[in-house]
């Protein structure tokens, strides 16, 4: 699904991901665990086409990276990010279904995928909040049905649960678990060991830039 | 279609979203369309005015009748001063004063036509060299009269080319600074919404769909100052200039404004005005993605 080969990244003359060789298949439920630096970030953005200018070799889905429309990558792997990056001008209901009007689905498919998002994540009755009127693990719910909305391939979740208490946190991996049970491939990028132990996922550590320990063989190449 | 829709509705939220820098935009563009409008509009009123003026530039100068008008033309033609002549016959004087004098038949026969001389006009190269040619010409045998205007008329030939000129570089000033304008209010706004354009990114909108709601937003905003600058050439046509030919017949000529013309060509002035700015301003923000 995702092939990464002798990826390098250099921010000011750092080697930020340093020869960086990853697989990750179809259906895998990953935790991409690090410190701060150690690349994880720059890794996601990278899958993302945020971030440029690196060398190597990636694909998805056998298509070269460097190859795909940004846009048509970004509807193929999703994104949930640790500050939501929720609209705060736009209610939950029109944050969720923003995710279709931008790729051009019909008013009706919107809807109808809205509507059965924020029943699955547990928002029903507060379609109509902004987000400053809900709670953070809220928000992250919001922001976890919009990146469903598109029927994503794989999702990326870049320390989804970094502004969430415990109780929320665990709520929000039980969700990305579930959607990888129905045949998302997730990728969290996390820093917290205690809740990378208690789910059972494929774990990658990496550090400097590289993929230090895998618990799977078949991850490493 | 849908996405079309969806755009305008996007745009739309976005004005409203940030009124202030919208409505200084607006009214940037409302007055560089209005000083073109009501500076084209006294252009037009004016040009009979400068055409008689500048007529009044050229020398006049009366043959007498036993000499060639022709001939004298000729040798006129040769001194470098001159930029060309037309010999006038008294026929074609009789049928250009009878247009002169077309309702008032009495005073045209009064003429004693089979009295007037033949006329030579003369296009000067230079204005400034008038009376210097008019007092060569007053000294050269054949001519009877020599007919030219003062330095007044001069002067006003003068100012009036260069109220043309400062005229046009101020409305190019004012193109540019509307431009300039539309562009820092997309800036501004896609700095507002930063988040809002990544987010739509991040969620596959292709960057050409992005663009398209901002470049929506300056055609909107040009229109916007282009209709109000609309309103106000029409105002000034239909009061100050009709002010203007009621008291002044002679210098200002009254002409039927056509207002379907001057109309869309503001429009179409006011939606490129815009429609530059955001695309300047768009291009440089979205043109990595």
């Amino acid at each position: 699904m995702i092939f990464i080969r002798n990826l390098n990244k250099i921010y000011n003359n750092t080697n930020v991901i340093n020869n960086l060789d990853l697989q990750i298949e179809k259906g895998d439920f990953v935790f991409l665990h690090g410190k701060s630096g150690s690349g994880k970030s720059t890794l996601l953005k990278i899958l993302t086409k945020e971030v440029r200018g690196w060398s190597g070799k990636i694909t998805v889905d056998s298509q070269d990276l460097n190859k795909v429309a940004t846009y048509n990558i970004r509807r193929k792997i999703s994104v949930i990010y640790q500050s939501f990056e929720l609209l705060q001008e736009k209610t939950v209901y029109e944050n969720i279904s923003l995710a279709g009007h931008v790729v051009g689905k019909t008013n009706k498919d919107i809807h109808n995928r809205t509507t059965l998002l924020i029943e699955k994540v547990g928002l029903k009755g507060k379609e109509n909040l902004y987000p400053k009127n809900i709670s953070g693990g809220e928000q992250q719910r919001v922001a976890v049905a919009r990146a469903l909305l598109n029927k994503p391939e794989i999702i990326l979740a870049d320390e989804p649960t970094g502004n969430l208490d415990t109780e929320n946190a665990y709520h929000i991996i039980r969700l990305l678990k579930q959607l990888n049970e129905e045949g998302v491939t997730v990728l969290i990028v996390t820093h917290d060991l205690e809740l990378v132990k208690s789910f059972p996922a494929k774990i990658i550590i990496m550090s400097e830039g590289k993929v230090k320990i895998s618990e799977n063989d078949h991850l490493l190449i | 279609m849908r996405m079309i829709i969806y755009l305008f509705n996007e745009a739309r939220l976005g004005l409203l979203r940030n009124v202030p820098a919208v409505a200084a935009a607006v009214l940037i563009i409302f007055i560089s369309i209005s000083v073109l409008g009501v500076s084209l509009l006294v252009k037009n009123s004016l040009n009979h005015t400068i055409d008689y003026l500048n007529n009044q530039v050229k020398i006049r100068v009366m043959i007498d009748p036993k000499w060639n008008a022709s001939e004298i033309a000729l040798t006129i033609e040769k001194n470098p001063l001159v930029y060309s002549v037309k010999v006038e016959s008294k026929e074609e004087m009789v049928v250009s004063m009878s247009k002169l004098f077309e309702d008032k038949s009495e005073l045209l026969e009064m003429f004693n036509f089979s009295s007037l001389p033949d006329a030579i006009t003369i296009d000067m190269k230079d204005n400034t060299s008038v009376d210097y040619m008019a007092d060569m010409l007053n000294n050269t045998e054949g001519i009877t009269d020599v007919i030219y205007p003062g330095e007044y008329v001069a002067t006003v030939i003068r100012w009036t080319d260069s109220v043309e000129r400062y005229s046009f570089l101020a409305i190019i000033t004012l193109v540019f600074a509307s431009v300039l304008t539309v562009m820092m209010t997309i800036n501004l706004t896609m700095i507002k919404r930063r988040k809002e354009v990544r987010v739509k990114l991040l969620l596959g909108a292709k960057p050409s769909h992005v663009r398209i709601q901002f470049l929506i937003e300056g055609a909107i905003i040009g229109l916007m100052g282009s209709i109000l600058a609309n309103y106000l050439v029409y105002f000034a046509h239909e009061n100050l200039i009709q002010m203007l030919y009621a008291q002044l017949p002679y210098v200002f000529e009254e002409q039927k404004l056509n207002l379907f013309l001057v109309f869309t060509f503001s429009l179409f002035g006011g939606l490129l005005l815009g429609l530059t700015g955001s695309f300047i301003s768009t291009y440089r923000t979205l043109r990595y993605e």
